[in-house]
């Protein structure tokens, strides 16, 4: 017990020299925090429109105007021709190109559809279908205002998000991603450290047996990885207002087996690794890139093909990410997310105890 | 001068050679991720987990649940009478949306009185629930009856360009060009240089009578052609696995590829010139290439929703302008006439980029 604690206070003794760790430790998560926050909305605001009337009546005007004033669209040019609406398209200068055409006003007037085009470029998808979305919105309000309109009414209720704001989804999991990276990235960086510059073997030949060894060092990143969420937390609960539903100790208790894969990961790459460089691009490459794709973080898991739907229950990420949006958002507890948890403790068993074992061949 | 140049570029391939968990990583890494690109994500959204909750029991009723289930985008997970257990449904993700059919409501239509269907969605991914619900009024209005106005109604008429079935690969892969060439060149470079920093061989190779352009141009070209390989193959498995098309002109593609190449080269060597220590220089080089690559290019993303403040800062992410030309030329079969501000922003940055990094490692040499 002696000799863990003297580890611990020594690698974090280490981590207060070196100059460069400490910035890169505490301002890499806020940065994180800050650009995925910001950056990683897939609310699309405005939707550049270009429109072109052929029609150039009153009513097609009105229709300009509902486009207009409806806050989804910013209006890039209004042409008065079809190829040139064309090349606003393919230059990228648009996004949605509206075509009223001839005719419109006098259909609409004696009661028949008037019909409109909506081009869309499909080369950003996500743009594109919101868009779309967005016009059909504006021609249903313009054809109810009209008297036209639907005898059933669909009325959505919106749960946990009802402001469907992306952030309160992507915020929360990036807690998960920092977690991810600093400990994973730390202990795997720390321990091929020791062993490239030959201080491992003076370790091992101190009367501190390896399990001793690897648990001090892991638990002082553990230690380091806990500060990071608490330190995160702030930012994400008073600065981007994500509400935190559930209870706070739940998260802090589920957040304890999520870090013992992220370990047992480091553990398990300084195995594999002979240099830091090495090091560094399979813990990046290898455990953490397919872990953010293939978790649900960001791509719904559902529209995978199976085999990757399976291939994705082997990620610790998968069921962190549930924890992390089940406690903040929807306010559960472990009554609902024992099944994560079991998960975890089951994956981060299997890891480190496959991390130790090659990790003792290694001395061998 | 030539041979010089070569001996150099051979000695820099030999050891990529010898290394070869990192030249796997350089090349399995693009494979690994078209792949996982192509095949695995999507944000179309299908499979959506529906509850229906019929309180009416009527005709009208089971076949507005037909209805969605007809669209291909829902799989009922349960039939319900009432909405008691909706709540656990949707706390423990079994549920993400319900369809409630009031009691009332086959009798409303059959009388032609308006009437109200409830759907419950679960918001906490707001993507997919705004497609979801966008699905969901789709189906309704495809199957309301609909009350004669004063007017016509207004109907729209969508045409997709370049990508008409809104595929996700398509839109992704260009993105994902952009992403690997981003980190292998840049990191890849600034890191053949700091190796040779720390192990003292970049005394040894001032010591013989090389220049330092012929050095520097030695050094960065085994880079160049590993990355444009790894370009080329990820552009050639884009279009034989997923069908990505080729739409525009090659020549353009190399010549706007071989500008955002040189621009990184550049940005590597530079990075090169700050660091002492391999370490310092992969995270310099991951946090400069992979994480505005991947979010302020317009990669994933779209830049026209960040907030304002953050779309300045793309202006000057190099895989921006990057990224509108290739799907420019990939997808749209755009011409020069197109994109020639993106170009032009390449061209700068990979002269700002190899000057600035060329002269500082000079003068450090």
């Amino acid at each position: 017990m002696r000799s863990l604690l003297n580890i611990l206070v020594k690698e974090l003794l280490q981590l207060r020299r070196d100059p460069k760790i400490l910035p890169i430790l505490f301002i890499a998560p806020v940065v994180q925090l800050l650009v995925l926050g910001y950056a990683a909305t897939t609310d699309v605001k405005r939707v550049e429109l270009a429109l072109c009337d052929l029609d150039r009546t009153a009513a097609s005007r009105a229709l300009v105007e509902a486009f207009t004033s409806s806050g989804y669209f910013r209006l890039t040019a209004s042409v008065d021709s079809q190829p040139a609406l064309d090349a606003q398209l393919q230059g990228g200068k648009a996004r949605l190109a509206l075509t009223i055409l001839p005719g419109f006003g006098a259909e609409r007037a004696v009661g028949r559809p008037g019909r409109v085009q909506l081009l869309t470029d499909g080369s950003d998808a996500t743009t594109g279908t919101i868009g779309l979305g967005y016009a059909q919105a504006v021609l249903g309000s313009v054809s109810s205002r009209a008297g036209v309109r639907p005898l059933v009414e669909l009325r959505p209720l919106v749960l946990y998000n009802p402001d469907l704001l992306s952030r309160n989804f992507m915020v929360p999991a990036t807690l998960a991603l920092i977690l991810l990276v600093m400990t994973m990235m730390l202990t795997a960086m720390a321990l091929v450290r020791e062993t490239e510059i030959g201080t491992m073997e003076q370790l091992l030949v101190t009367p501190i047996g390896p399990g001793e060894l690897i648990a001090g060092k892991l638990l002082s990143y553990a230690l380091v990885g806990l500060v990071e969420v608490l330190s995160a937390l702030p930012i994400v609960l008073f600065w981007f207002r994500v509400p935190l539903r559930g209870s706070f100790l739940t998260l802090i208790l589920l957040t304890l087996p999520f870090m013992l894969c992220t370990l047992g990961l480091g553990l398990l790459v300084s195995t594999l690794a002979h240099t830091q460089q090495q090091a560094m691009m399979l813990a990046a490459f290898l455990f953490m890139l397919p872990q953010i794709y293939l978790s649900g973080f960001a791509f719904p898991i559902q529209n995978m093909p199976q085999v990757f739907q399976y291939v994705t229950y082997l990620m610790p990420l998968r069921y962190y990410v549930v924890i992390l949006r089940g406690v903040f958002l929807k306010g559960v507890g472990l009554d609902v997310l024992w099944p994560q948890a079991l998960a975890l403790v089951f994956l981060g068993s299997v890891i480190l105890t496959l991390a130790r074992l090659r990790f003792r061949r290694r001395l061998a | 001068m030539i041979r010089r140049t070569l001996a150099v570029a051979i000695k820099e391939f030999l050891h990529l050679r010898r290394d070869p968990r990192t030249a796997l990583t350089l090349l399995a890494m693009p494979i690994l991720l078209i792949f996982i690109f192509g095949f695995a994500l999507s944000f179309d959204v299908k499979h959506i987990r529906l509850v229906l909750v019929d309180e009416d029991g009527t005709r009208a009723g089971r076949e507005v649940a037909e209805a969605f289930l007809r669209s291909g985008y829902f799989d009922l997970v349960s039939h319900e009478r009432d909405g008691r257990k909706l709540n656990a449904l949707f706390d423990r993700g079994r549920a993400q949306a319900a369809l409630v059919v009031p009691n009332g409501y086959g009798a409303a239509l059959a009388d032609g009185r308006p009437t109200t269907l409830q759907f419950v969605l679960d918001g906490s991914d707001a993507q997919m629930a705004t497609t979801i619900l966008a699905y969901a009024r789709q189906i309704v209005a495809s199957i309301s009856p609909v009350v004669r106005g004063r007017e016509g109604a207004v109907l729209g008429l969508p045409v997709v360009w370049y990508n008409p079935e809104l595929s996700s690969a398509r839109f992704l892969v260009p993105g994902l060009v952009a992403f690997i060439l981003a980190i292998t060149t840049v990191i890849a470079t600034a890191l053949s240089v700091v190796r040779e920093k720390e192990r003292g061989t970049m005394e040894s190779l001032r010591a013989t009578p090389l220049f330092a352009p012929e050095l520097l141009v030695g050094k960065t070209l085994p880079y160049l052609l590993v990355a444009s390989g790894s370009a080329a193959g990820s552009l050639f498995l884009a279009w034989a696995l997923f069908g990505v098309p080729l739409r525009g002109s090659l020549f353009w593609l190399g010549v706007v590829t071989v500008l955002f190449l040189a621009g990184g080269l550049g940005q590597g060597l530079f990075i090169s010139t700050l660091a002492d220590s391999q370490q310092v220089a992969f995270q310099l080089g991951l946090l400069t290439t992979m994480l505005p690559t991947l979010l302020l290019s317009g990669f994933i993303f779209p830049i026209s929703s960040m907030p304002t403040a953050l779309e300045w800062i793309t202006h000057l992410i190099p895989a921006r302008y990057f990224l509108v030309a290739l799907r420019g030329i990939v997808l749209k079969g755009a011409g020069i006439e197109v994109w020639w501000p993106q170009a032009g922003a390449l061209a700068i940055y990979a002269v700002v980029a190899l000057a600035a990094g060329t002269l500082r490692l000079v003068r450090s040499l």
